[in-house]
């Protein structure tokens, strides 16, 4: 077990939306002379205005970790790096490091236009925390790195905004602290420079360096990361190898959409109309939290406006990353084609689908010749259950699509 | 788990006195660096580039000289060019307001800088310090061509051994306008206002300091007012040993000091405790 490197306890960050101090110093005056008289805050701070953008984080990092940070906008994720890279004070909780600590949290921080490449090497060097001689002794490999090659004695307002990304990154990347905290910084450039990014940060991770990284970009994150820590609304949502939490977060983000009710807008064409497709339970109530263990159906009510064509309900399965999974329809509704409201329910097993978002397309389809009418999307996702009859006593995470209980058949043979 | 192995802890408070000038030494390198970019950035396509150093306070104690001894007809000390009067105090009252004014816009200046990556925020005033005393030692040796030529056109140099205290003066004025200068950046992250005061605060502090009068000049009621003006003695100090004009009271000198720590003592209070998370509210 290698020893922790940051220590991560119980950080909370608190972000007051109001109006104080946000003002005029004399409306700043009148607000604190306000509230020292009556003891009551003007501009009141209710609870809307205040935001928590971490509600009590806890992490530990290990040395030489590459830990990766996924999480949606507004999830904390950047609030927490500020606070790591000492930007900003937490509201609560603290933070203990171990090394020297250095954050890229925007490459090119400190270019000053007007200066050379070369100079800006050394002052952005020094920024981030390097030492001249160190920067000196490292200049050539940064300049190669970064392919700016003879331009390095031009302004870098000169600069393409490729170039001055590509001088920003190689600096960055030729730090040595024992920490490093990077974000976003893969969203630029080109591929060629992206591959040679990764490439240097996989370096930097394989030369016993911890790498704290943070990104949306979830093939970087795959490659780069050990472990990730998902972040959601300011807490910590999951935390585990990467491959599963990026599962987890990219499933997220979807919502339940379990239902959907044609009212406002008409699905359909003018020979059927959708009128509701939802997923429900046995007893026919909303399915609004399905888990793998349990039966839900598909209920389809459409109804047909105008002969002609030969219309039944279906559906296609598939994985919310668009891998498809299977497809049904109903192949018993001959004669069921005339003017009126039908509603049609297809009912999935229990035991057959694994938990991760799916999404269904429901679509009302003439088969021959092919003409969809209606065509609907359903966003889900099942709920593991422990207790599930397709796990036993394994508690991990199940691989696949599907996960259908099989009859499995094991003797004894002697 | 030991606790001395680590060697960072960030938690919501922080000792507002704890000056960490360790930390300030592992960055000196970028002080330096800092200076080195307001000098080469400055002057970019410009035409007279650095000159502008040494123009500025000439036009300006040119100016002065037009507008009070030409036209208001104040008088100067007999014996001394005025355009030697007037400059001295220039160059020393520049070299104030240039680090008052640029500390006062540390935090919004460098909001985006700021908000991305942690330093000693210390070392950007500790910039200013150095890059006005550079700027200021270009100018004295300006100051010194000027003064000699004004030698050979009949005037006398009366150059005093208190020139000696040259680095003192500049340091405890270099202090006076980064101290005053770091509460002002602490309290525009609130209040926008005052950067608008600040510019022509600046100015009227110029009226309120011995720069274009001496001490020397005033009324006895008026001059003991000097004392609360803790710039005023060390102008008044830098005046003398170039040009032998002034008066130079020692308690004067006292209390500028005294308030000069003061200053500067709550000036790094303040600072440390914006520093902490100023970019939340900027």
């Amino acid at each position: 077990m290698a020893d922790t490197a940051i220590l991560i306890s119980d950080i909370k960050k608190k972000y007051n939306l109001g109006s104080i101090n946000s003002g005029t110093f004399f409306e700043g005056l009148k607000n604190s002379f306000i509230r020292k008289t009556k003891d009551i805050p003007v501009n009141p701070v209710d609870s809307n205005d205040i935001y928590w953008a971490l509600k009590g984080v806890s992490l530990e990092v290990n040395e030489g970790e590459v830990l990766g940070v996924i999480g949606r906008n507004g999830a904390g994720k950047s609030t927490l790096l500020k606070i790591l890279s000492r930007v900003t004070a937490p509201t609560a909780g603290s933070i203990h490091i171990k090394g020297r600590i250095a954050s890229l949290l925007e490459v090119g921080t400190g270019f000053h236009p007007d200066l050379t490449g070369r100079d800006n090497v050394f002052l952005n060097g020094a920024i981030l925390g390097m030492k001249r001689a160190e920067i000196a002794r490292k200049f050539d490999e940064i300049v190669e790195f970064s392919g700016i090659g003879k331009y390095i004695d031009t302004p870098v307002k000169r600069y393409s905004s490729g170039m001055y990304v590509r001088l920003a990154f190689a600096v960055a990347a030729h730090l040595e602290p024992e920490i490093l905290i990077i974000d976003e910084v893969l969203a630029v450039g080109d591929a060629d420079f992206q591959k040679k990014c990764i490439g240097k940060m996989k370096d930097v991770s394989e030369g016993g360096r911890t790498v704290i990284f943070v990104s949306h970009n979830m093939s970087a994150i795959n490659s780069l990361c050990d472990r990730t820590a998902y972040l959601k609304d300011g807490k910590l949502e999951m935390l585990g190898p990467t491959e599963h939490v990026v599962k987890k977060y990219l499933s997220s983000f979807t919502s339940f959409n379990y239902k959907i009710s044609a009212g406002e807008h008409t699905i359909g064409d003018e020979y059927v109309r959708l009128i509701s497709a939802r997923l429900i339970k046995r007893d026919g109530s909303d399915a609004e939290i399905i888990t793998v263990s349990d039966s839900f159906g598909l209920e389809i009510k459409y109804e047909i406006l105008k002969e002609g064509y030969k219309p039944g309900p279906n559906f296609l399965l598939s994985t919310q990353d668009g891998e498809k999974v299977f497809q049904s329809l109903d192949t018993k509704i001959a004669n069921m084609y005339s003017p009126g409201v039908y509603d049609s329910v297809a009912w999935i097993p229990a035991n057959s689908l694994n938990n991760i978002g799916y999404k269904m397309t429901v679509c009302v389809t003439t088969h021959n010749p092919t003409k969809i009418h209606v065509s609907a999307n359903i966003d889900f996702e099942l709920y593991d259950d422990t207790d599930a009859p397709t796990r036993g006593d394994y508690k991990g995470q199940m691989h696949g699509y599907t996960r259908p209980l099989l009859n499995w058949e094991t003797r004894k043979n002697n | 788990m030991d606790k001395p192995k680590w060697n960072i802890s960030i938690t919501p408070k922080q000792n507002p006195f704890k000056l960490n000038l360790g930390e300030v030494l592992e960055y000196k390198d970028l002080v330096y660096l800092f200076v080195k970019r307001d000098f080469v950035a400055v002057y970019k396509q410009t035409v007279l580039g650095p000159f502008w150093h040494l123009i500025q306070p000439m036009l300006t104690a040119i100016t002065l000289y037009i507008v009070f001894t030409r036209v208001a007809h104040m008088p100067i000390p007999s014996g001394v060019s005025p355009l030697i009067y007037y400059m001295s105090a220039v160059i020393i009252w520049n070299y104030f307001a240039s680090c008052l004014n640029k500390s006062a816009n540390i935090f919004l200046q460098n909001a985006s800088i700021f908000g991305k990556v942690y330093f000693p925020r210390i070392t950007v005033p500790l910039s200013f310090l150095f890059s006005n005393a550079i700027s200021f030692s270009f100018q004295l040796f300006f100051f010194f061509v000027i003064a000699g030529i004004t030698y050979f056109s009949g005037y006398t140099l009366h150059i005093q051994p208190s020139i000696a205290l040259m680095p003192v003066i500049l340091f405890v004025l270099g202090l006076q306008g980064i101290s005053a200068g770091m509460i002002i950046s602490a309290m525009t992250t609130k209040y926008r206002d005052l950067t608008y005061l600040v510019s022509f605060g600046v100015q009227l502090l110029m009226y309120l300091s011995p720069v274009i009068y001496t001490v020397q000049s005033l009324s006895p009621e008026i001059r003991s007012y000097m004392m609360f003006n803790p710039m005023a003695p060390f102008i008044e100090l830098f005046r003398y040993s170039l040009t032998g004009v002034g008066l130079v009271d020692i308690r004067f000198v006292g209390i500028s000091i005294a308030i000069t720590i003061v200053l500067l003592l709550s000036a790094l209070v303040i600072f440390n405790k914006t520093e902490k998370d100023f970019i939340d509210t900027i």
